[in-house]
């Protein structure tokens, strides 16, 4: 059996001669091509095995290299060594991706080796090669990622729409403006002040008096005191320098005749400081109200013919 | 191809003559596209810098509003544009520093900024705020104050000189006296605005190293570069680079390219 024995010594594709380089014993050595599928895409990728059969010395036979051959390199893109098997046959895989769709065989390789005995390699063996039929590859479809939502702040999504939006800038006062202000002031104050004296001449003339301090202090007090005819004996020793010993309605009376008062006023005088007397001495009346006003308008009287 | 086109529309000259309302309205369209499109940042982003785009365009045309700094400002910083949304606050600020939303929403951009939380940086390049009564107070309400404060005034000075009641020259006094504080408080307050506006307002565009010098030769400030968003005066502009004052009195140059200068007239 030993004589049916040959030695595996080489391989070599079809296109390129090889040194053998290990030794085996057995009868004629037989090596096939097999691969997955004959029809593949230009991406897709094939699985060919390499079997090799009737070789005594299996565990010493080299694994073909492929990729250093220019026939499997023509051909294909990338070339990979898959598993092997040594239990009995030799087989070895080959994954294998088409350079392009011109590719449309799986190279032959001879596969020399020796008889027992011989040193050198007298004997070889030729794996056919398979067609192929290699298509253009289908372009895949672009992965886009997953979409990401947005997560600013909900406010931000919201804006002003409309002709609004493109109004001019907010109002600004400009100097002229400030200075019509300035003015509006005193005329609006002014304006008032005359259409109310027109409105009302009496409230004008009483505020002119209180414009003299005697009767401004008089009236300001007459609103608040409950003798009005203290306050016009004041008023009167004030403005008319009546002197502090005439306190009766006569003596009054003829004091005023010679501070230039009308007789007319001064007589109102006298009268207004008997209605005083008899006022002081009747008994509780609303009389101090009548009193106060009698006295506001003699203030007055006396005031505009001074 | 919807991208394409807003690219497009983005790189597309606008004719002169393109009437505002359209403008306007492309904005708005552009917006509210974003609005729909938010579930997808990428999509949505595209449509909200064309709404920007086209906003910018109507602020340079002179449509100086609050509102529309407003928008323009929000498309900005959705666009993903936080520099761009904080010189949009800030313009706006410029024309309506009263407008609350603006403040508001320029403390909210501030926040986005990726300060450094600590070191050195972190102390120089926060900005600070203050308030004062142009802040509170726009322009037209402190004139209806004013005018307010003395009208009542000055008829308050007639009536006394009517009735002569003491009382009314006091309440005109206080008046006048409300009116001068009120004066006083605004005058302060633009005279504060004046020296803060006298340096150009920069902000940092581009991730970049404050240098000592204005060349990538010179030795940096700081070791860590300043985010995008940080505010800062410029103090002076030479080759290229811009010489800024951080918030934290930090001198420093930046390149040009890497900032955005806004004075009072807008960026530079």
């Amino acid at each position: 059996m030993a004589l049916l024995s040959f030695i595996a010594l080489g391989v070599a594709a079809s296109a390129q001669a090889q040194d053998p380089d290990y030794h085996a014993q057995g009868n004629p050595i037989t090596a096939t091509w097999s691969v997955d599928h004959r029809e593949l895409a230009e991406d897709e990728t094939l699985l060919a095995t390499l079997t090799i059969r009737g070789a005594t010395n299996p565990q010493e036979i080299v694994r073909p290299e492929l990729g250093t051959m220019k026939a499997f390199t023509d051909q294909f893109r990338r070339i990979e060594n898959g598993a092997e098997s040594r239990a009995g046959e030799v087989s070895f895989t080959y994954r294998l991706q088409p350079r392009d769709p011109k590719t449309n065989r799986l190279p032959s390789l001879d596969f020399p080796y020796s008889r027992p005995g011989e040193s050198r390699p007298t004997q070889s063996t030729r794996v056919k090669g398979i067609d192929l039929v290699v298509t253009a590859a289908v372009p895949k479809p672009e992965l886009k990622p997953p979409p990401v939502p947005m997560t600013d702040p909900e406010e931000l999504f919201s804006i002003t729409t409309g002709p609004q939006v493109l109004r001019r800038e907010p109002f600004s006062p400009s100097r002229s403006t400030w200075l019509a202000l300035l003015l509006a002031g005193p005329l609006v104050g002014l304006t008032w002040f005359l259409v109310w004296r027109q409105l009302y001449p009496d409230a004008a003339r009483r505020a002119h008096l209180q414009r003299t301090r005697a009767a401004r202090r008089a009236l300001e007090t007459l609103r608040h005191s409950q003798d009005a005819g203290i306050v016009v004996l004041r008023y009167l020793r004030e403005r008319f320098q009546l002197p502090h010993e005439a306190v009766t309605p006569a003596d009054i009376e003829s004091s005023l005749q010679g501070e230039k008062v009308s007789a007319e006023n001064a007589n109102a005088v006298e009268e207004f400081f008997r209605q005083c007397d008899a006022a002081r001495f009747a008994p509780v009346s609303d009389s101090d109200l009548s009193l106060r006003d009698e006295a506001s308008v003699l203030i007055a009287r006396l005031e505009a013919r001074a | 191809m919807n991208r394409l086109a807003i690219l497009a529309l983005l790189l597309s000259p606008l004719p002169a003559s393109a009437c505002n309302d359209s403008l306007l309205a492309e904005a708005e369209a552009a917006f509210a596209r974003g609005v729909e499109q938010r579930s997808d940042a990428v999509t949505a982003k595209a449509s909200f810098r064309l709404a920007a785009n086209r906003y910018d365009e109507l602020w340079r045309r002179g449509h100086h509003s609050p509102a529309l700094a407003l928008n323009r400002a929000r498309a900005h910083q959705l666009a993903g544009d936080l520099p761009g949304a904080i010189a949009a606050y800030h313009e706006g600020l410029t024309i309506a520093r009263f407008d609350y939303s603006l403040q508001r929403g320029l403390e909210a951009a501030r926040t986005a900024v990726a300060y450094p939380h600590d070191g050195a940086l972190a102390d120089e390049c926060k900005p600070s705020t203050f308030t004062t009564i142009r802040t509170r107070l726009s322009p037209l309400e402190a004139f209806a104050i004013a005018a307010s404060l003395w009208l009542s005034s000055c008829l308050l000075v007639v009536r006394w000189r009517m009735t002569r009641r003491l009382n009314l020259l006091f309440a005109a006094s206080l008046g006048l006296l409300a009116l001068l504080t009120l004066g006083l408080s605004w005058w302060q307050a633009g005279e504060r605005l004046h020296v803060e506006g006298a340096r150009p307002l920069v902000i940092v565009r581009e991730l970049s190293f404050l240098h000592r010098g204005n060349a990538d030769a010179y030795p940096v400030r700081f070791e860590q570069k300043l985010p995008c968003g940080v505010e800062a005066r410029a103090l002076t502009e030479r080759g290229g680079w811009v010489q800024v004052e951080l918030a934290g009195g930090a001198v420093g140059w930046f390149p040009r390219h890497a900032v955005i200068v806004l004075d009072e007239r807008g960026p530079v």
